[in-house]
């Protein structure tokens, strides 16, 4: 259906594009747009003006090595006026991978192209601020290429700062195109020009000061760096730098097979494991073309629900610690640990779970799940409305956060803002509802919806979603039934324990799921899914092969962090912690 | 033994007393405070140093003491010295006027009890409280640290602005006791029947919120606001020297919790016979029942802004404290000698206004920000 979509749009911009567009097939479900380099700023602003795809998602790059053209692009946006999205593409031949910027279309691409500069070392012309985004300025070559060295090369950072200047680095070997060199001695970033203008007005006494928050202060949430312009204690500009955490997720998956690589979506957003499993497990099946029992999809909204309670509450939690109510952190916890103590008792684990998997589940419950499930539900709605008496009414917290990191719906919109905090600003955007996965659609819940896009719409409607989730668990609940767990598929699910016991053919199919994995047929998966934060997509690459060929994920945090400059305009330095907590990042997927 | 020489004698006594009492208050507080507040927000508290974990406090001490003395580069090095010490002095001097007990005879001579009896003590106070504020500052001047000197800058702005309206309210009450002496203020309140919390119930909230923000404890601790300022003004201190920081705040807790008994609840005036022991006692109890109150804020609120905490300061504060300050001195000239129930009845009046107003306020919040209603599964617009 989503297909016969992508080619009406097709058709129309094939009348006013001409010859410059083509249809594609990958993903197969959904088809995609390829469209001439040359012409893709004007296809974006075609997009977006005609057509009211007001949403950017993202752009993800892919290399297809020996292939001609080399790089492909993808870029996914999304229409909340007809609840729909697309895919573009750009593809790229191999020497000189340059591309028009979409940044002034979309000001969500800007971090997003600067990534792909970052790991695959194609150029965006017209781009404001072209600058690695991930790996240090100094780093040398682009890791998500195919080609890139893995193992043996010596690490490029030290720990004195005094090494890592350009100017006591070795010249870079001619061999290699790096862009970024010739760029950091030559064009001063923007980086150094916040700090060389920030030295001059000290030194010109204009009352302005550079403070570095981050990457080690209390309210940054995880290794977050920005660096705040101050005139006394207004915030002037705000530049975020980020990367302390990558950990080069994305390459890694590349090299492991798909089960493997599932338990590298747990360390990605560590406070959603199973959120991030779903997504992940949801496209990988997509790819696979297999379809999930009753009873695991059923476990998978009572599991993705227990995930996004437990999220919210360690937000509830470390935001009201910003802003000084320290005892709402620790009954925030108490909750969590029961949530903590569910996930253990069904997968083994805390916290990385890999409990969902593609498949299905890993496992059936155990018998005293639902039992502990229960007590926690008995208790909850009584336990939220105790986090909402300390704070939804108190004068203090009502000060500290109405009219606090305000943004409006169309500024949300062209970043990408996903999640509550989109919703804050007062539209009806959730992928739950909009295209519903794992059946969402049979749940009666309703989207909290802000209205002034403040820190404290950000808040009520958090909190509101946890009792939302709190119902769908309860449906969930009703509608479970005993059943299988895993999709009757031999390739990828292994066989029965019992079966193992007693088959040789089984205990060989075993192993070698094992240690090879299951192959994906060559294609592309991709389902948008809605986490605690956002918008959470995998798009998932496979070549025939037991691994990932590319698993790009685009990850709500990282187009969240991308507003925070925005609204922190004009605030004070209490009012950006206040706002770096109410957009609910967590830098290990901002990173990855 | 001549009347002087007595008299140094029996100061240097209570000034050795005093000295090691409050110092030896600060674990004490120091393992109160966690072990309240550990209570309040579900959790233990220490509980593996001592009994009920009251070594902790003492662990940490030897901890601290034990500790490498960092000093960055860049340091104002004497200011950066002496900074800890300008803050914790002035809280343990100020506690030399506050009297803690009826004067006793010893050898047919009269013995205060308090370290030295002055009869400017509430000026002498207030002196010393205003001096804290230089420590803080020269603190975070000094450290070369910019979240240090936001901090210092963030104390010096609020302690100056909150010294005011307690000022203010101290004035209310000398008015009614007619001295500035703590002592006379203390029987004043004997006299006339009724705890100064009854005629000067607005100054004594004023009073607690004020000094709450003077001693720079939640909600209004701005100047070491550890989630904004790391840790403000003391962000460079190591060791000991973070410590003395840490005493100075406890030993101010106490001093001005002593202040507000003595100001406001009858001093050491309780009910039962009135032995010296246990006056002694009812000071104690109510000194700890104000420390237990800040420990119960700090506990449940969020912290305030400093926009905010300096416009609440200048806009409610002050204008408040002043017209407590008004009425009770148009009060005192007009009633006379029944002043003590006029001003009560008028403060009782007032608290009620006020509470209503803090209503409406609060309702106005909430008003300007409509709940976020579930909306039904529709497309916006």
């Amino acid at each position: 259906m989503q297909k016969e979509e992508t080619r009406k749009i097709f058709e129309d911009a094939r009348l006013k594009f001409g010859e410059d567009v083509a249809f594609s097939d990958r993903p197969a479900e959904e088809g995609s747009i390829v469209v001439q380099p040359s012409r893709i700023k004007e296809f974006s602003r075609w997009l977006r003006d005609d057509l009211k795809f007001d949403f950017y998602s993202e752009v993800g790059g892919a290399d297809f090595m020996f292939q001609n053209p080399r790089y492909s692009l993808t870029y996914t946006l999304f229409s909340t006026k007809e609840r729909k999205h697309i895919h573009y593409k750009v593809l790229l031949d191999e020497d000189e991978p340059r591309v028009d910027t979409i940044s002034d279309v979309y000001a969500g691409a800007n971090w997003h192209e600067r990534e792909i500069f970052d790991m695959f070392g194609i150029t965006f012309d017209g781009h404001p601020d072209l600058r690695r985004l991930l790996m240090p300025d100094y780093w040398r070559g682009h890791p998500l290429r195919k080609d890139y060295d893995i193992g043996g090369e010596s690490v490029q950072f030290s720990a004195n700062f005094a090494d890592v200047t350009p100017q006591t680095l070795p010249a870079p070997p001619d061999e290699e195109v790096f862009l970024g060199w010739d760029r950091l001695e030559t064009q001063p970033s923007s980086y150094t020009q916040l700090l060389d203008s920030g030295a001059e007005l000290e030194d010109a006494g204009e009352g302005r000061m550079i403070i570095n928050m981050g990457p080690q202060h209390p309210s940054t949430h995880g290794v977050l760096r920005l660096l705040v312009e101050l005139d006394g204690e207004n915030v002037i500009t705000t530049l975020p730098d980020i990367g302390y955490l990558h950990t080069g997720i994305e390459k890694t998956a590349e090299s492991l097979n798909f089960n493997q690589a599932l338990t590298l979506t747990d360390r990605m957003d560590y406070l959603s494991p199973l959120g991030n499993n779903l997504a992940f497990s949801l496209s990988t099946e997509r790819l696979l073309g297999i379809t999930i029992p009753r009873r695991a999809q059923v476990l998978r909204v009572i599991l993705a629900e227990l995930t996004r309670i437990q999220s919210h509450l360690v937000w509830l939690a470390t935001h009201g610690l910003d802003l000084g109510a320290m005892s709402a952190f620790f009954y925030c916890f108490r909750e969590r640990d029961q949530i903590l103590d569910l996930f253990e008792t069904a997968s083994g684990v805390r916290m990385m779970t890999s409990y969902i998997c593609p498949g299905g589940l890993r496992e059936d419950i155990p018998p005293e799940f639902m039992p502990m499930l229960q007590s926690f539900m008995d208790i909850f709605q009584s336990r939220v409305d105790e986090y909402e008496v300390l704070l939804t009414k108190n004068p203090i917290w009502l000060e500290r956060t109405q009219g606090v990191g305000k943004i409006s719906v169309e500024d949300a919109l062209s970043y990408g803002v996903s999640g509550p905090s989109l919703r804050a600003s007062g539209i009806d955007w959730d992928m739950r509802k909009v295209e519903p996965y794992s059946g969402y659609e049979e749940y009666d819940f309703d989207v909290p919806v802000g209205s002034h896009g403040d820190v404290y719409d950000r808040y009520l409607c958090r909190v509101e979603e946890m009792r939302q989730s709190h119902r769908i668990i309860a449906q969930a609940i009703k509608k479970l039934e005993p059943g299988p767990v895993g999709a009757d598929e031999r390739r990828v699910l292994s066989p029965h324990k019992i079966e193992i016991g007693n088959s040789m053919e089984s205990l060989i199919h075993h192993f070698l799921l094992t240690t090879i994995g299951f192959t994906a047929p060559p294609g592309e998966g991709h389902v948008p899914t809605e986490t605690g934060r956002g918008l959470l997509s995998f798009y998932m690459i496979g070549d025939g092969s037991p691994k990932p060929y590319r698993m790009r994920a685009r990850t709500p945090s990282f187009s969240n962090l991308q507003a925070l400059p925005l609204m922190m305009q004009g605030g004070l330095v209490a009012d950006a912690v206040a706002t770096i907590g109410s957009i609910d990042i967590v830098l290990g997927e901002i990173d990855r | 033994m001549s009347n002087t020489t007595f008299d140094w004698i029996a100061s240097l006594i209570k000034a050795v007393i005093i000295f090691v009492v409050l110092l030896q208050l600060v674990p004490v507080l120091i393992w109160l405070e966690r072990k309240v507040v550990a209570r309040m927000q579900q959790r233990i508290g220490p509980n593996r140093v001592g009994p009920f974990g009251l070594l902790q406090p003492l662990a940490d001490a030897v901890k601290l003491m034990a500790k490498e003395n960092i000093i960055p580069t860049g340091v104002d090095k004497l200011v950066y010295y002496l900074a800890p010490v300008i803050s914790i002095v002035p809280a343990l001097a100020a506690f030399a006027v506050v009297p803690f007990g009826e004067p006793i005879h010893v050898a047919g001579r009269v013995v205060y009890l308090q370290v030295a009896h002055v009869n400017i003590g509430i000026l002498y106070v207030l002196a010393l409280s205003s001096l804290a504020v230089y420590g803080i500052t020269l603190a975070g001047w000094s450290s070369n640290n910019k979240y240090s000197l936001l901090g210092g800058l963030r104390a010096s702005a609020q302690m100056i602005s909150y010294e005011i309206p307690v000022g203010l309210t101290v004035v209310a009450v000398v008015l009614l006791a007619g001295s500035l002496d703590l002592l006379d203020i203390v029987n004043q309140q004997v006299k006339q029947g009724i705890w100064n919390i009854g005629p000067q119930f607005i100054g004594f909230l004023l009073f607690v919120v004020a000094s709450n923000a003077e001693l720079n404890r939640a909600p209004f601790d701005m100047a070491e606001a550890e989630s904004e300022l790391v840790a403000g003004f003391h962000t460079e201190y190591t060791g000991f020297r973070f410590a003395m920081f840490f005493m100075g705040e406890y030993v101010n807790m106490v001093t001005t919790s002593a202040l507000a008994t003595v100001m406001y609840l009858g001093g050491w005036h309780g009910f039962g016979p009135d032995v010296w022991y246990l006056n002694l006692i009812w000071f104690i109890l109510k000194i700890f029942a104000f420390i237990i109150f800040y420990m119960w804020v700090r506990a449940s609120w969020p912290r305030i802004r400093y926009d905010q905490l300096m416009g609440f300061g200048w806009k409610v504060m002050i204008p408040a404290a002043l017209l407590n300050l008004a009425a009770t001195a148009v009060v005192i000239v007009v009633a006379k000698e029944r002043a003590t129930l006029w001003l009560t009845a008028v403060n009782i009046a007032l608290f009620v206004v006020f509470l209503a107003v803090l209503r409406l306020v609060n309702s106005r919040q909430l008003e300007q920000h409509r709940q976020v209603v579930p909306q039904p599964d529709a497309v916006r617009g």
